[in-house]
């Protein structure tokens, strides 16, 4: 207890160091240009104030939030549900995987413009954008963590002739949630990347049409105030939700559900043998 | 005495490479059967069959068990589910009400001296401890025929004879049938009514001692068990 007090306290503040540094270096750098080049800190605060100030701001944060939201919410349902069935069939694996490497491989940019020219502007190009190139991290993943399921504890809960629906809930799926989750981080961060870019391309709504909008005006302050909201609402999603649920259901080796610390035994102390009920007295053996 | 388990020339390949051989055995209801072989052998494999849990190329086996618990070499704990939880695993279907199971569960690990470790995960159990889990993850079932294979193999020798008398009394206890494999004889003149020598790969049932009504205190023999010992161990090391 009074060893991990100095830790936490210097855990505290120590996030905050790169921050300082980053906006240290961007108000060096804006000294150097003209505001219309490179706005400052303060510059950005006032124009993301201004911007606070109108409704206008509200609906675009919305329908970007929802799109990524929706958009995220849709690749990760398809690609658990994909990546489980690749992972048991081993036909299914052997003719989706391939096609999943490819559509990593196909750049944002490509599907943006393939996808405005079949659905047209609207809710369409960014949120299909979001499905189709983060299902395939996701689902790769997932099957890859189902191939190296640990085939002894299957075969005890065959024993044990737990049901399907146990083995999966109780067994299958905390052994996947670490790849999981580190899949679901991965594409998080992909989503608010193509969902920008594609609302930047061709939406009439979002803060990446906005963004569009700044640039074009020459708006540079205000470009910086929807780059900052961008990176906050990503933030907010992933430290919100994410995090919290990967910290209540991820196991990892030496840290269980919910615990924030590793348990005590990694400190040294390994629990010694209880005796056992009629056993002989230890002397005797 | 009636046979739960009845084996007449059972055969069994993997891949090409026979395991095993024209085994002919038994296990009769009550009794602890001790399956003695070298290493890699077949005994496992032996084992499994018994239980149901492999299939048989040849041969005829009669089960007529009603419910089976199996002891892993490996204690197959799952390590994001704490003692109670693992135990629980197995009777979530039999025992739906949760308050019930967990008392349940309680009574089981009190069984095994694991009283006021329930919520330890198995990594914050030492290997003797994660073995007392798996059996009364074993015991949870109610079963009427006991499968161990080689469960203490990890463990110390003084630690491995404290467990093996515990197992004993629990056996006793509840009059059970169990098929216990080990490669060490000692472990096995000690736990079993009988003993079925196995020889090495592919295995035949060599010789099968009869141990019961022979003298023996815990880990010590009396002479005509140290007499089958030195019969066992000079054929283990004639193979």
């Amino acid at each position: 207890m009074m060893d991990s007090m100095p830790r936490r306290s210097r855990a505290g503040w120590e996030w905050l160091l790169p921050l300082v540094a980053v906006l240290v270096l961007w108000q060096a750098a804006a000294w150097l240009f003209p505001p219309a080049i490179l706005p400052g800190p303060l510059e950005t605060l006032r124009a993301l104030a201004h911007l606070a100030s109108q409704a206008d701001f509200y609906r675009q944060l919305t329908t970007t939030a929802w799109r990524g939201v929706v958009g995220f919410g849709l690749a990760m349902t398809l690609g658990i549900g994909l990546g489980l069935w690749m992972g048991r069939r081993e036909r299914a694996y052997r003719f989706f995987h391939p096609l999943l490497l490819l559509a990593t491989n196909v750049p944002p940019i490509a599907w943006i413009t393939l996808l405005l020219i079949w659905l047209g502007l609207g809710d369409g190009p960014p949120l299909v954008v979001v499905v189709v190139t983060t299902t395939p991290l996701v689902a790769v993943s997932v099957a890859q963590g189902v191939r190296e399921l640990d085939p002894a504890l299957l075969e005890m809960a065959r024993v044990f002739d737990l049901g399907r629906g146990h083995i999966l809930r109780h067994i299958v799926l905390p052994a996947l949630a670490g790849r999981t989750f580190a899949a679901a981080l991965l594409a998080l961060g992909f989503t608010w990347r193509v969902l920008v870019m594609a609302e930047f391309l061709g939406s009439t709504a979002g803060l990446g049409y906005r963004l569009s909008w700044a640039r074009q005006n020459l708006d540079t302050d205000q470009a910086f105030a929807y780059i900052l909201v961008i990176v906050a609402l990503s933030v907010v999603i992933e430290y919100g939700l994410l995090r919290p649920l990967q910290n209540r259901w991820q196991w990892e080796p030496g840290r269980h559900p919910g615990e924030r610390t590793a348990p005590h035994y990694h400190a040294g102390k390994i629990h010694t043998h209880p005796p056992l009920p009629g056993s002989l007295a230890e002397g005797e053996v | 005495m009636r046979s739960l388990v009845t084996l007449r020339e059972v055969y069994k390949s993997f891949h090409h490479l026979p395991v095993l051989e024209g085994i002919t055995c038994d296990v009769r209801e009550g009794e602890v059967v001790s399956l003695v072989g070298p290493s890699g052998c077949g005994k496992s494999t032996l084992l499994r069959l018994m239980g149901n849990v492999e299939t048989l190329d040849s041969g005829q086996v009669e089960r007529r068990f009603r419910r089976v618990g199996f002891v892993f070499q490996e204690h197959r704990l799952l390590p994001w589910r704490t003692a109670l939880e693992n135990v629980a695993l197995v009777l979530l279907d039999a025992v739906p009400d949760r308050e019930r199971r967990e008392e349940r569960v309680h009574g089981l690990l009190a069984r095994v001296g694991l009283d006021g470790f329930e919520s330890y995960y198995p990594a914050q159990l030492s290997g003797g401890m994660r073995q007392r889990v798996a059996i009364a993850r074993a015991l949870a079932v109610e079963p009427d025929f006991l499968l161990l294979d080689e469960p203490f193999a990890g463990l110390d020798f003084a630690l491995r004879m404290r467990m093996i008398e515990f197992l004993r009394r629990l056996l006793d206890e509840g009059d059970r049938t169990a098929v216990y494999v080990t490669h060490d004889v000692r472990e096995a003149l000690v736990l079993g009514d009988r003993l079925v020598l196995l020889s090495a790969r592919p295995a035949q049932a060599r010789h099968i001692f009869d141990l019961q009504g022979q003298s023996r205190d815990g880990w010590r023999l009396g002479a005509e068990l140290r007499q089958i010992e030195a019969e066992v161990m000079t054929a283990l090391l004639a193979d």
